[in-house]
């Protein structure tokens, strides 16, 4: 039987919402969010957004929280007892492996991630970013990372990524090393308000850019928060003949009109050739009805809120019983909003469109190119430039170091559970796994093909599994009458009645939809050939290679190692017994032999 | 940037701030679960205890 004598614990209540918003609040917050919103529909996506947020977000985080807490009150901290407390069924220390496996398998790219934020916060210091154009930025970017071929980025220049991986590393592990409230609390307490700190400093700069060079008056932070936040669009649309259909002009050819001199000169242009030429106005209904929008909206709040990865209900296990869940994963969130919707949203795209304009950045606005290609660029066009620069890039290794500390946390608690050992001798046997797993990241780099191979099965299909398992097991196994009683504990708000409804249906079917569009579109539509899904199949079975090969064989290890251990040991057997009535007795005998 | 952008902008900026005034104004006000108020109490019952 677990031992349930109490194990670590959150300090403060602050300590234990700053860790879990430092875990939530990551890359995609500054670079992720603001590509996904320029992309799909500006302001309209933020109609999506926030109906995902309360239909998505909310409840799985409250989910997560009251089974973590639940799970820590039994003694368990890892995700595998949690469950198979929550599920009373030994199936959920099993289930529970895939909540374990999924953030250790992120964290082995993610570093690799981080160790470039750090590495480039490095080199802004060293004026080695002060880039004249983008061709110089890629191949800063590329000789950095390793782009051209395999193992090139493993050299101990600080031009290339080798050096500063060993430094992240080394970073997390003394971090985890001193354990929860000494480590990642004290880590994160600090952090935290230094990192939104940063993020005010850089965002006023960047609203007072104005209009950088006056010659080109459409490059402005006025039209950069127009590229991110109209809601309504203007777009030059073509057609080859009076017979074609109308297709949308791409916004690198000047098709997404933002600001009066691109509408004046479009007009110009349809009026010299109004066959073939058209300016339409996409409105906030048209959009909206576009799955497309609902899909990235819901996909955006499920990754920024560290849902599905076992994170939060293992940082949620180590508070105390009457501790408010409510309010501390309702504030917890608010940082991640704030850092997404405020810092994320004014600070990278105004900034790009400053400097290069609505069409320059247009084709730039995914999460690596908008980070690594476009910024070093816009800091480089700024007075004190590389200053601004390295205390971005600074902010960006802050937010990834609090995201990647969590990451390693589950698979801690689950050696230190499991095999009996102490925290350290569990943190020496998943270091050694996940420096394994970072180098194969770090070493298969050309295209960065094993970070985009772990980061879809890992972080994007894997996730979402992991997030319908936990609200299912919430909202019908645990089940909902019980959770709502066990969310409410020693909360001092009461969420409205509505929101059993949201538990219960609206968020678990929404994921479902969701999920199976997403499937669906990938495998079966009209678009798969060329779909991700059915490219790292082709890469699996049809062209075996060994990037491909190399992630199915360190997730799978993982899961069979994970399952293995829980298997052969006897500390998670009568974890689905343990009850509230069951630790009652337990502590009644306990109190009766010692008193 | 149009006036319905600058609206969305306002929106969603006075959204969050209210929302993260909102929580962390029950953080802190929040008795039974302060910090502070944890370590006063413990610290009371123990001079009773020793009392």
């Amino acid at each position: 039987m677990k031992d349930l004598r109490p194990t670590e614990q959150w300090n403060t209540r602050l300590g234990a919402i700053l860790a879990v918003a430092g875990s939530a609040v990551g890359l995609g917050n500054f670079l992720r969010f603001p590509g996904q919103v320029a992309l799909y529909g500006g302001g309209t996506f933020m109609i999506a957004y926030a109906v995902s947020f309360l239909m998505i977000g909310i409840p799985l985080c409250l989910a997560e929280w009251t089974l973590g807490r639940y799970g820590g009150r039994m003694g368990f901290h890892s995700s595998a007892g949690i469950l198979a407390c929550a599920m009373r069924h030994p199936i959920g220390k099993y289930i529970g492996v895939f909540n374990i496996m999924v953030p250790v398998c992120l964290f082995m790219y993610y570093a690799c991630v981080e160790a470039w934020t750090l590495g480039y916060a490095v080199n802004a210091v060293a004026g080695n970013l002060e880039f004249e154009n983008m061709q110089q930025a890629e191949a800063f970017f590329a000789g950095f990372v390793g782009l051209g071929a395999d193992g090139a980025a493993a050299t101990f220049s600080v031009k290339t990524a080798g050096i500063f991986l060993g430094i992240v590393l080394v970073i997390n592990l003394l971090i985890l090393w001193r354990g929860v409230s000494r480590g990642i609390e004290v880590f994160c307490k600090y952090a935290m308000p230094a990192l939104l700190l940063m993020g005010l400093v850089i965002l006023v700069r960047v609203l007072t850019l104005g209009t950088p060079d006056p010659a080109q008056p459409e490059r402005s932070v006025n039209n950069g928060l127009g590229f991110m936040w109209n809601p309504t669009k203007l777009v030059l649309e073509a057609r080859e003949s009076p017979q074609d259909a109308w297709r949308q002009v791409p916004a690198q050819e000047g098709g997404t009109l933002i600001g009066p001199i691109a509408i004046e000169r479009a007009q110009a242009q349809v009026s010299a050739s109004p066959e073939t030429l058209r300016v339409r106005h996409i409105g906030i209904g048209e959009q909206l009805l576009n799955p497309q929008i609902w899909l990235a909206a819901a996909s955006q709040v499920f990754f920024t809120l560290s849902v599905g990865m076992g994170v939060l209900s293992t940082y949620a296990s180590y508070l105390k019983r009457r501790d408010d869940i409510v309010v501390s994963s309702l504030s917890s969130a608010s940082v991640n909003e704030f850092s997404e919707v405020i810092l994320g949203g004014l600070i990278t795209l105004p900034a790009g469109v400053a400097f290069l304009g609505v069409a320059g950045l247009a084709g730039m606005c995914s999460t690596f190119e908008l980070g690594f290609k476009v910024l070093p660029l816009v800091f480089g066009q700024i007075p004190f430039g590389m200053l601004f620069a390295a205390l971005f890039f600074f902010l960006l290794f802050l937010a990834a170091a609090t995201s990647s500390i969590s990451m390693l946390q589950p698979g801690v608690a689950l050696f230190e559970e499991v095999m009996g050992v102490n925290r350290r001798q569990a943190l020496a046997i998943l270091s050694t796994l996940t420096v394994l797993g970072a180098g194969y990241c770090f070493y298969f780099s050309e295209n960065l093909s094993a970070i985009a191979t772990l980061d879809f099965w890992g972080g994007n299909f894997l996730v979402f599994v992991c997030g319908m398992i936990n609200i299912i097991v919430f909202s019908w196994v645990f089940p909902l009458s019980r959770g709502w009683k066990e969310m409410h504990t020693g909360s001092a708000v009461k969420l409205p009645n509505f929101m059993q409804t949201v538990f219960r249906f609206v968020c678990p079917g929404f994921l479902i939809v969701i999920f199976a569009y997403w499937m669906l579109g990938n495998a079966f539509g009209p678009e798969r050939t060329d779909s991700p899904v059915m490219a790292h199949f082709r890469e699996l079975f049809v062209e075996p290679s060994p990037v491909a090969w190399g992630a199915v064989l360190i997730m799978g290890f993982f899961f069979v190692f994970g399952t293995l251990v829980i298997k052969s040991s006897n500390r998670l057997d009568r974890a689905h017994l343990l009850h509230d009535k069951r630790r009652k007795t337990l502590k009644r005998r306990r109190a009766t032999k010692y008193p | 940037m149009t006036i319905a952008g600058w609206i969305t902008l306002g929106i969603c900026v006075s959204l969050v701030i209210a929302f993260v005034t909102w929580c962390f104004y029950k953080v802190f006000t929040d008795e039974e679960s302060s910090p502070d108020e944890h370590a006063l109490r413990k610290k009371s019952a123990r001079k009773k205890a020793r009392d």
